[in-house]
């Protein structure tokens, strides 16, 4: 190199000499670029962090939750194993079909003895197989009526019974003469435990006839359970182009859900929703036409888009009460922009640089964002639900016309009315 | 004190005042960032002067992408150094002198002529052949001494 110059080194030497006689003034301008730029990155720390215990948090619940529903289902199905387990000691055919107290020559101590090894098995034998349960099969429950103070000898078979609530059943199948508290309890094995929906059959309403005459029932069917809903949602909107980006201003989620009921547990879901998202994206994230900026690149892009969102997916009920439940969905959300808006910030001066942008070209982003939530439903009334359901957006593609991968956060609060 | 040190750097590998503030600014972020990383037994110029000639660097990458600027590329008028009265020029206007050059050229000759790295080191900082940077220092050097022509005539 040295070789094609005349006199190469006098450049160098000049240029190597001068770097070294630097006196530049400090600018304060300079220094408050920088602090600007460390607050945002203190804030960009502080926002992975409080993210990470929040997924935390939601694991945990999320967890938890499942965890409760496998046991408690574990041990209903044990629970509903063993009932149909068990049978009479001395089968006899009379008391099969029609038990009165008069034909019964067992105690509800005799029972109270077998229930409470047959209730430890309940708790220990794992189920292997279910068939339709009525209490015409069981014999020995006719017997309770004898003694109305049953729960007080056997705190076993108190248990028991106090566990076996909401069981559908029968009218025809329940045993004749039972005391008013026996009639009234409610079995609790889940209806999801039983295949064949001409099971369950409706009882709450007041018998006028038969041997129930007088009595009151509540006893669920699942042929009373409507299978459509629609609901009226709203929720916050928070949303960042990556999880560590600072916040910005709250957009919102507003509008209608419907589901349709296609197994005891699982809905198919479906909304659509006017959405209102603020977002920051960097000058990697944003990514309008190449044609556009013409090489002056945004530092910072400021978003604001309206966009009609159209969710489809699954609601699963993880969890019943008996007037409320959790449960939690999985969706993929296509976007619908109407209307967008941005504007750009600059670090350095470029020559005619734009300051903002409106784009309303309807562009349509199909099946680009996979929303997952969890939520807590109440039942107000019969027909009309409360739901708060914490959710994320997680992008699988770009949206709109900086091409923008954003994440959104929120919680619904919707209405529900049964159809 | 570490201001100054780091613009005199970052002005030779910028277009302007304002976009070696940015490159500086984008150095300083790293030092802050990464301090834990600094040997505390080891004097802290050089530790801070090779992160920012690689933020500069890796500034130089990233505009190479979008580089739609016009410089003074190549001319062929040739400067008598001999005649030049070099001592005379001052700090600002060499600065000014080098950012007149196109980045490809004015990042060779900073890593080369300043930061001492061989062509070898800097065809793969740079990501270019060893001839494409003998080639640009040379034309870099040539374009400087027709700048200084100009500034002494």
């Amino acid at each position: 190199m040295q070789d094609e110059d005349k006199n190469p080194d006098s450049i160098e030497r000049l240029f190597q000499k001068k770097s070294e006689e630097y006196q530049i003034p400090f600018r304060e301008e300079d220094w408050n670029r920088l602090e600007k730029r460390l607050e945002l990155h203190d804030m960009q720390i502080a926002y992975r962090v409080k993210f990470r215990l929040a997924v935390a948090a939601l694991i945990l619940i999320i967890s938890t939750v499942g965890y409760v529903t496998f046991d408690h289902n574990n041990r209903l199905n044990k629970l509903a194993e063993q009932i149909q387990d068990v049978t009479p000691q001395e089968p006899n055919p009379n008391e099969s079909s029609n038990i009165s107290p008069q034909d019964s020559p067992q105690s509800l101590s005799q029972f109270s003895e077998n229930s409470t090894q047959d209730t430890d098995q309940v708790l220990e034998s794992p189920p292997n197989r279910l068939e339709k349960l009525t209490l015409e099969d069981r014999p020995e429950f006719a017997m309770l009526q004898q003694d109305g103070d049953f729960r007080a000898r056997d705190p076993h078979l108190s248990q028991l019974l106090t566990n076996l609530h909401h069981i559908p059943v029968s009218p025809a199948s329940l045993p004749l003469d039972l005391p008013s508290e026996f009639i009234e309890l409610r079995l609790m094995i889940p209806t999801s435990m039983f295949e064949q929906s001409d099971f369950f059959t409706s009882l709450d309403e007041e018998q006028s006839s038969g041997p129930f005459e007088g009595a009151h029932y509540t006893v669920y069917s699942e042929n009373q359970t409507p299978n459509l809903s629609l609901g009226f949602a709203y929720s916050p909107d928070f949303s960042r182009s990556n999880f560590s980006s600072p916040g910005n201003r709250t957009g919102y989620r507003l509008g209608f859900k419907g589901e349709y009921q296609i197994s005891k547990h699982l809905f198919l879901q479906a909304g659509l929703l006017v959405s209102k998202v603020h977002y920051t994206a960097s000058s990697q994230q944003y990514n309008p036409p190449e044609y556009w900026n013409s090489g002056s690149v945004p530092d910072e892009t400021n978003a604001i888009c309206m966009i009609l969102d159209i969710p489809i997916g699954l609601k699963y009920n993880l969890l019943n009460f008996n007037n409320s439940r959790f449960f939690s969905t999985a969706a993929l959300s296509s976007y619908f922009m109407l209307n967008e808006e941005y504007s750009f910030k600059y670090s350095t001066e470029y020559v005619d640089r734009p300051e903002n942008i409106k784009i309303n070209n309807g562009s349509k982003h199909l099946l680009n964002h996979l929303n997952l939530s969890f939520g807590y439903e109440y039942d107000l009334t019969p027909n009309m639900t409360i739901r708060t359901e914490p959710f994320i957006h997680l992008p699988i593609s770009g949206v709109g016309w900086g091409d923008v991968r954003f994440y959104s956060m929120g919680g619904f609060v919707s209405l529900n009315f049964q159809m | 004190m570490f201001y100054a040190y780091g613009m005199s750097i970052t002005l030779r590998y910028a277009n302007s005042r304002e976009e070696a503030v940015d490159i500086l600014n984008d150095a300083f972020m790293k030092v802050f960032t990464n301090i834990r990383t600094y040997n505390e037994h080891q004097p802290f110029k050089p530790w801070l002067r090779k992160i920012i000639v690689n933020t500069a660097i890796n500034h130089y990458h990233k505009i190479s992408r979008l580089d739609k600027w016009e410089y003074l590329e190549e001319s062929n008028d040739k400067l008598s150094t001999e005649s030049m009265a070099l001592s005379g020029i001052q700090y600002d206007e060499i600065i000014e002198m080098v950012q007149q050059l196109s980045p490809s050229y004015r990042t060779v000759f900073n890593l080369y002529v300043i930061e001492g790295f061989k062509h070898e080191e800097i065809a793969e900082i740079l990501g270019i052949s060893i001839g494409t940077s003998k080639s640009n220092l040379s034309k870099a050097k040539r374009n400087l001494r027709s700048l200084l022509e100009k500034n002494l005539i």
